[in-house]
Parts: C-alpha cells; structure tokens; sequence
C-alpha cells in the first residue's frame, strides 16, 4: 500500500485512530436516541440533544493524533514532537487534522440523525446543524491545540463554547427545527476561519520552539491536577500495608475527590447567592446544580482500581502489581476508599444545593422570565421536606444504605468495566456491542408494537423471556464467580461470606425502599419478594465479586 | 543438598499466536548469582515475570519458594525484591514517602541501610519522581527493593539505558545482597561482561527456549575459541568439526567451537590447516556463536 | 590487594585471582602473615560475584598459600607455598609452545632455527640484565 502524498498518509493515520471510535460513537447515539424517541412529546428534543453531545465531543481526531484527552497523550498515535519533525507544512498538517476531526464529527451526526429520524419517522434537523458543529470542532480543536496553558484553554473554552452553545439553544424551536439567520452563519464560519488561523500561528510557534509541545504521559485513577495531589500532603504510615495503601488512594485520589466535591459544594451555593443580584445568571446557577451529582460521578467515580493508560496501551502498573497484597482485599480497599470521598463529596455538594434552594425563595421577586426550572427546584425541595416528615425513620436509615451501596456499585462496576477493557478488549467490544444491538432491537420492536406491525403478544413474550434470560444469566454468572475465586483461592471463604452478608443487607433495604406487597406471605416468598429483594442482592455481589475478578486478571495477564 | 529457590517447568507462553517462551525450564538454587542472557526478543523478560506473577503459567509450572505466585502472591512478593525495566513509579510520591511507603509492606526493612543508600546515591529525599532523571529513578528503585533485604532479588535489564556510574552501584548491591547469607540474586542482561563477572549460573535463551545452561565457568570451558591457518586460500568459511561460528578470512579464520580439542584439530589438519592458539571462548562469543546471525551452522545439542 | 580481571583472556575468573594472589605471596608483595580482604571486600573491588571468590580462596587453602583462622579472617600462610603442580605449569608453557611453533612454521623457521632463537634470545636478555648491575658496581 503506497500512500502518494503526506496528506493522504494524515488522512490515514486519522482514519486509524479514530475509526473503533467512530463506530461505537455511532452504535451508542442511535440506540441512545431511540430510546430518547420513545418519550413521547419531548422525545424529540432529547434525542437531537444526545446526537448533539456525542457528536460534538471534540476528542475524536485530534486527540487521538497526539495522545488523548485534552492532548496529554493518553492514547495512540504519533507524538506531536514526531509530527512536527515531517516535511510538511504547518498549515497543511493543522489542516487535515481540523477538517477531518470537524468534517467526520458531522458526517457520523448525519448519518445518526437520519437513520433514527427515518426509523422512526421524526425528522431531525440535518444540514442547518452542520454548520454549527463544524465551528464548534474548529473552535475547541485550535483551543487544544495552540496552547498548553490550562488557564487559557479553560477561559477559552468557556468564551467561546458558552455563546455557541447559547446559539443553539436559541435557534431550536418546537416543533424541532433548527435555523441560524444568514448573519450567524457568516459568524459562524468567520468564527471557524478565525480559530483555524490562531490554531495554525499556534502550533507553528511550537514547532519552532516558542512554545512547549503536549508529551505523551501516562494517566492514572483520577485525571486531577499535580497540583491537588501535592496540596494535601501527610506523611505516609509505616505500620501496616493497609494504612500504607489507604494513604496512596486518598493522596492520588481521594483527597482531589474530596476537594473538588467541597470546591463545588461552595461554587453551587455561591452562583445561587450571586443569583439573587443577577438574574440571568440563575438558569446557570440551576444547571450546577442539577449536573452536579452525575458530573461527580462521571468524572470521578471511575477507575478505581488504578489501571493506566499510555499511548493506547492499558494496563496494571507493575510497581502495585508486585506489592505484597492481597488481590481482593486491594480491590475492596480502593473501592471502599473511593467511595467513601466520593459519599463525603456528594453529601456535600448535597447540603450546599439544599441550602441554595433556600436560597431560591429570595429569587421569587425578581423572576420574571417563564422559566419553570426555578419554581421546580422549590416544587422538589418542598416535596422532599414533606416526605422526610413523613417516612418513618427506617425507612430513611434503608434509604442512606441505598444510596451509600449504589454509589460503591457504580464505582465498583466502573472500576470493573475498565480492567476487563483493559485486559480482554474485544471481548468487551464484542460483548457491548451485542448488548446495545440487543436494546436497539427491542427498542425497535416496542415502536413496531406500537405501529401494530408486531402483536402485542409477541412482544410481552419477548420481554418476559429477556426478564427470564437477565435472571438466569445473573443466577449463572454469580455462582460461577464465586465458585471460581473460591477455587482459585482468589477469595477465602470469610471474605466471601461478608460480601454475601453486604448484598443481603443491600437487598433488605431495597427491599424496604420498595415496600412490602400488600399481601403478607405465609413463609411463601411471592415473585414480588424475591424480585425486590434477590435481585439487588445477587447483582451486588456479582459486582463485588466481579471486581476482584476482574483485578486479579489484570494483574496476573 | 542445595535450596531451590525457583522452579519453572517447561512454561510456555504465548502472546496474539507469536511464543515467546517454548517449554522452559528453569531453576535457581539458594546463594547463588542467575544471570540471564538472550537477544532481544528471547524471552528474558517474559520469563522474569512469571516468576512475580505478573503473567500467569498457562501451561507448565512456576514456584518460588515452593509457592505458586499467582495463587498466592503475598507469600512470594514479600520476600521478593523487584527492579524492573519501566520503573513504573508513581509521579507524584516523593523519594521518601516512597520509602515509606514501600516500609510498609515488608516488615524486615533496614532503615540504616536505606540511609546509608540514599547517601551513597546522593539522592536527595525530598525530589519528587517524576523531577528525577531516569538513571536516579532506577537508583530509588533499587533502594526500595533492597534495603528490605529480600531473599530474593529479581533484576530485569538493571542496567539498560544507565550510565557507568548507577551501573555500578546497582553491581554493588548485587554483590551485598550475595555476600549477606543465602540471598540469590537473578538478573537479565544484555552486557555480556557484566553477567561474566557477576554469574554464578548462566542461562542463555534464544528465541524463546532455553540454548544452554549450567554454572558459568563450566559453560565456558565447553567452548574454546581458536586461531587457524590454513594453507590454501578460503572464500567461504571451510566446513569443520564441531565449529560454530567462523570470522576472518583467506587463509587465517577464527573459530569458536565446542567439545573436544582433539576432535577440533583433527578436523583442521585435514583440511590442511593448523590450530595456532586456543583459549576458553568468552561468554560474548559464545552467545553470538549460539544466538548470532553469523552462526556456521545449527547449534549442536 | 592490587589484582585485576581480565574477561578476555580465556581463563576463568577465580583461576585469574589464584594466580594474581599465588604471585604476589611468591615476589613478596603480600607478606607470610598478612590478611586478606574478606570475600565482601574483595568481591566489590573487583566487580564479581562473591562466589567467585570463595572459590578462589577454596582453591588457594587447598594449596596452603593461606589459611582461615575462624572469627579473624583469611591469612597468608607461613612457609613456602605449595608448587603450582607440575602438571599445570607444563600445561601453561607446553600452550605457548605449540603457538610458537606454528607460527614458525607459517613463517618458515625449521626447529633448529627456533632452538638457536631461543638461545640468542636468552643471551641477550641476560645481558641486559647484568648491565645496571655492573653500573650500581662503578
């Protein structure tokens, strides 16, 4: 294969980077959108925000070409100080880098949006987007790219992506159409052409030395700052292992977690404050608020175990691999530490969006615009003031295990889905892949059920058989875990008996979350009970179990 | 009857259909120096990590100290000492804190002979990794992992990409760890003069299988090196008995070769030639005679 | 102790410090009596391992040019070493012997040439030898 010019070898490059990407970008917006589309009314707004978002997330190409998120080289492809050596011009490479990661983005939104508008005949806008997400890639793409400073490239972002994103939202009308006057689309692409030239004069000031070059490095648990890491600095215990390890999880993660959970806690509190002056600023001050929780979790509840990604390869470090410790009592001790921060944090941030919506009561006289967020989020506080003086106090002690066990389970499973990645991941792909095609698929069907092409009874039968098959798959998988660890001597049976006795519990207090069916049973566990009660319960200890699993695999390839 | 400290029995191992270890046998006896020799590519390294259990045995067996260290790696790793290649250490950790941090997993810590280390070194404690050069990160390495004073210390290319002067201090600490009772030492290389020092036993492995082993000066005096002339004219390197590998030309050549002296000469007056000096062959020369590109013809047995 | 390592030559290592010791203990350097470094010592001077050196000790108490006193050390033993056997000597010159033969005969020396060599040479070097001791007699 013989490439005849530079840029078609770029082109290639890209291509090989960022093609497994594409495809899984592609899989998961359409599902995901079919779904969206099932919702009724606002269906088709939510399905045309989640194209959006996971077309216009700017790490395909470009970071790819050099490392990875944010350029720091987490993933593969030659290093930019590589690139930068070629006998190609600046303008050239800067070129085919912006266009291909811009013009890609685009075509895969196309292609997503008209299949599921197809599909489900609900057209979605097309060509009056395109525009705008190809700005949007230029803009964030030069942001990366022509400057390593993160002040700049944070203060960037939110100058420039904010008014696009405020654009947007703006031109979207109900029914759903999009349209930019003319004068914004001649902003738009003056915009682009602007963010293409600063992005070129950037990174020919790298090339030449002027400026320091992203390096590929390796990324840990938690993408947090040097910085943070070093702030919170306390001596390390020598008197046991335990205290040891414990002290690396909350100096490489648990503290940032921490941090960055208070440092939120006080921004939310304080954009609700400010809000009582400044008025637009509320729907922001809103937003924090509502995102807050799942952007904690998203962004740092994952990758517990510690696995590290350089230049494509993932892996366990050597250097905690050959320490004398027990493989699952080092999964249980960095899940637990890291769910611990992260509990601390949530509550945090908690109490200071509790206490801000106290706040909102100081806002009623000056709101004016017809937003209904504003009174929603009194509605929720009031509603949730009610039901505390209501519930018996049980019921809120089941809650608190609730909702300390889930948040473990979404780490743990996380922490799992990065290792098994890590260490089989075509397995993972295949096994992903065929799960969002099995979604798709009943997706599909509920909407031909509907439609009347598929008789309604065939189609509960499907969805009772798939009820049965996540059953007995969970059933199997869990005994066949625990069989196995035992054997492999992976986990000693003390161990075993106080994860199964953390899932029982887990299971009682969903079990009383839920409530009890009307019907006492006689010493005869109703499908209900069992339901409620063993399903959690199974599923937590196929999670626990699973992770220690899943590490010890990566540890021992 | 001597310790065995590791027992390997014909491991193999392969990664994406390519091997990379062909039922390898391997055993190291307590007190004593392993060094392992092999081009690139041979296995060293993927040998080196089985015995830590960073890759599981998949067919064969692996036992350290009579313990299977995947089974049960807390047993092995604590009376382990390791230096690896990559040197995976976490940036943020200051030189002390790593030392504390690595106190804390073995109990039979020497604090006065990490002090005395980190002066030797002229490490300064309170440097964070990732401002240390890499000849000073294998320096920190080496301290943690053997100022616990392991029974046994695994060294995986100590010496690679490392100036003369860290090069030395790691052979200083293979030789104390040795000189104190019945520690044993296995170490890879790629410097053939430094195994020749430092070895006790030497394993030589060549694309994946073991191509000889046995006690370092044993090795050695199985194979001698020979100067010959000849007195006609060759182009090509004449065909003799028992010769491995030949270097030189016309009429004078070098050989190394193995087995009997007689065998050797006999050959040589044959073909009208005559032995003018012969001498043990270096461990250098037998590894290129046995693992080179210019080897005459396939190893004997 | 002043002994170095030569990996090129062919010779195992702890033959090597047999020898450099077996040298020093016959011109003097080192005195009946003295003590040697101890393995460690000796093992980090040199760069080898220190089995290597308690097999070169191991071989040099066997020929009783020094001997262990338990607690103190490795001392040189009183009194004339033990030869180097015959065997081994003749081995050392009947190996130079051969080179200087073939490569006499690549050369075209006959035996006797290489005989009436070895004399002249001998004559020469003992000349050269008598001559500052007949100038320390002016």
């Amino acid at each position: 294969m013989t490439m005849r010019s530079p840029v078609v070898a770029l082109l290639w490059e890209q291509w090989q980077l960022t093609r497994v990407e594409a495809a899984q970008r592609v899989g998961v917006s359409i599902v995901a959108a079919s779904v969206a589309l099932r919702l009724g009314e606002v269906g088709p707004t939510v399905a045309f925000g989640i194209l959006m978002v996971l077309h216009s997330m700017f790490w395909l190409s470009i970071s790819k070409l050099t490392g990875g998120r944010f350029l720091d080289g987490y993933k593969p492809g030659f290093p930019l100080q590589l690139l930068y050596t070629r006998p190609v011009p600046t303008v050239v490479f800067v070129g085919v880098a912006m266009a291909y990661d811009a013009i890609s983005c685009v075509v895969l939104y196309l292609v997503s949006a008209a299949l599921v508008g197809f599909a489900f005949d609900q057209p979605l806008p097309l060509f009056s987007v395109a525009g705008w997400i190809v700005t949007f890639h230029l803009v964030c793409t030069c942001l990366q790219w022509a400057s390593r400073n993160r002040v700049v490239q944070w203060a960037g972002m939110i100058v420039t992506c904010l008014p696009l994103y405020l654009t947007l939202r703006n031109r979207v009308a109900s029914p759903l159409h999009v349209e930019f006057s003319l004068a914004e689309n001649v902003m738009l692409i003056l915009i682009g052409v602007v963010s293409f030239a600063v992005a070129v004069a950037g990174v020919a000031r790298q090339r030449h030395g002027g400026a320091s070059v992203a390096t590929p490095r390796t990324a840990g648990p938690v993408a947090s700052p040097e910085w943070l890491v070093s702030l919170f600095s306390f001596s390390c215990p020598t008197s046991s292992a335990t205290r040891a390890l414990v002290w690396l999880e909350l100096r490489s993660s648990g503290m940032p977690v921490l941090a960055i959970g208070l440092g939120l806690a006080m921004l939310i509190f304080m954009l609700f404050a400010i809000g009582i002056a400044i008025a637009p600023l509320r729907p922001y001050a809103v937003l924090s608020a509502v995102i807050s929780v799942p952007a904690m979790l998203w962004l740092f509840g994952g990758n517990a175990l510690g696995i590290r990604h350089k230049q494509g390869r993932s892996y366990f470090s050597s250097f905690e691999a050959t320490q004398p410790y027990g493989t699952a009592q080092l999964t249980g001790l960095r899940i637990l530490v890291r769910s611990a921060c992260m509990l601390v944090a949530l509550i945090a941030v908690g109490v200071s969006v509790w206490a801000s919506s106290s706040l909102v009561n100081e806002w009623v006289p000056w709101l004016m615009n017809g937003k209904e967020v504003s009174p929603g989020v009194l509605r929720a506080r009031n509603a949730l003031v009610a039901e505390i003086l209501e519930k018996p106090g049980y019921q809120h002690f089941a809650r608190m295990v609730v909702v300390a066990i889930v948040v473990a389970l979404i780490i743990a499973s996380r922490a799992t889905f990065t290792a098994l990645r890590a260490r089989h991941p075509r397995r993972v792909n295949i096994g992903v892949g065929s799960l969002l095609f099995y979604g798709l698929a009943l997706v599909l069907l509920a909407q031909a059920e509907q439609h009347g092409i598929v008789s309604t009874l065939l189609f509960n039968q499907i969805q009772s058989a798939t009820n049965w098959i996540v059953a007995a798959v969970l059933i199997l998988a869990t005994t066949y875990l625990v069989w196995r660890s035992l054997a492999e001597r992976l986990l000693t049976p003390r161990q075993v008996l106080s994860v199964v006795v953390m899932s029982a519990a887990f299971g009682a207090a969903c079990l009383t979350l839920m409530g009890l069916p009307s019907v006492r049973p006689e010493g005869f566990p109703t499908a209900i009970f069992l339901e409620r009660l063993l399903a959690p319960a199974l599923l937590a200890l196929m999670l626990f179990v699973l992770a220690s699993w899943s590490l010890n695999r990566i540890r021992h390839m | 009857m001597e310790k065995t400290v590791v027992d390997v029995n014909t491991l193999s191992r392969s990664f994406d259909g390519m091997t990379a270890l062909d039922t390898v046998s391997f055993r190291a006896t307590a007190g004593q120096v392993h060094g392992l020799v092999g081009s690139n590519g041979a296995g060293k390294t993927t040998l080196l990590k089985h015995l830590l259990g960073l890759l599981r045995a998949t067919t064969g067996s692996v036992r350290v100290f009579g313990l299977d260290p995947v089974r049960d790696p807390v047993g092995v790793l604590s009376r382990v000492g390791y230096l690896s290649e990559e040197r995976e250490l976490p940036e943020w950790m200051r030189v002390d804190e790593l030392m504390r941090y690595t106190q804390a997993f073995h109990p039979t810590w020497d604090v006065s002979y990490e002090r005395e280390l980190l002066k030797t070194f002229a490490l300064d404690p309170t440097k964070k990794v990732k401002e240390l050069s890499k000849g000073m990160r294998a320096q920190a390495g080496l301290i943690a992992a053997v100022a616990h004073r392991p029974e046994l210390l695994i060294l995986d290319e100590p010496s690679s990409g490392l100036d003369a002067v860290v090069r030395r201090d790691i052979l200083d600490a293979i030789v104390r760890a040795v000189a104190d009772d019945g520690r044993t030492v296995i170490f890879s290389s790629h410097l053939l003069d430094e195994v020749e020092r430092m070895s006790d036993h030497v394993t030589l492995m060549h694309q994946g299988r073991v191509a000889l082993s046995g006690v370092l000066d044993d090795v050695r005096s199985g194979y001698q090196r020979s100067r010959v002339h000849f007195a006609q004219n060759f182009d090509q390197p004449p065909v003799l008995d028992t010769a491995l590998a030949m270097e030189g030309g016309g009429r004078t050549w070098s050989v190394v070769h193995s087995g009997s002296l007689e065998q050797f000469r006999h050959s040589v007056v044959a073909r009208g030639g005559e032995v003018v000096e012969s001498r043990d062959a270096t461990l250098e020369e037998i590894f290129l005679a046995r693992a080179g590109r210019s080897g005459q013809q396939a190893e004997a047995a | 102790m002043d002994i170095t390592i030569n990996l090129a030559d062919g010779v195992p290592i702890y033959r090597q410090i047999v020898n450099q010791v077996k040298y020093l203990v016959a011109s003097g350097l080192i005195q009946p009596g003295e003590e040697l470094p101890p393995i460690r010592t000796l093992a980090l001077q040199l760069k080898v391992t220190p089995n290597t050196i308690v097999k070169a000790y191991g071989e040099l108490e066997v020929s009783c040019v020094i001997h262990k006193r338990r607690g103190s050390g490795t001392f040189v033993s009183e009194g004339r070493p033990q030869q180097v056997t015959l065997r081994e000597r003749r081995r050392v010159i009947e190996q130079r012997i051969d080179g200087l033969l073939a490569e006499a005969h690549q050369l075209n020396f006959s035996t006797e040439d290489i005989l009436r060599m070895v004399r002249e040479r001998k004559t020469a070097m003992d000349e050269t030898v008598a001559e500052p001791t007949e100038r320390e007699k002016r």
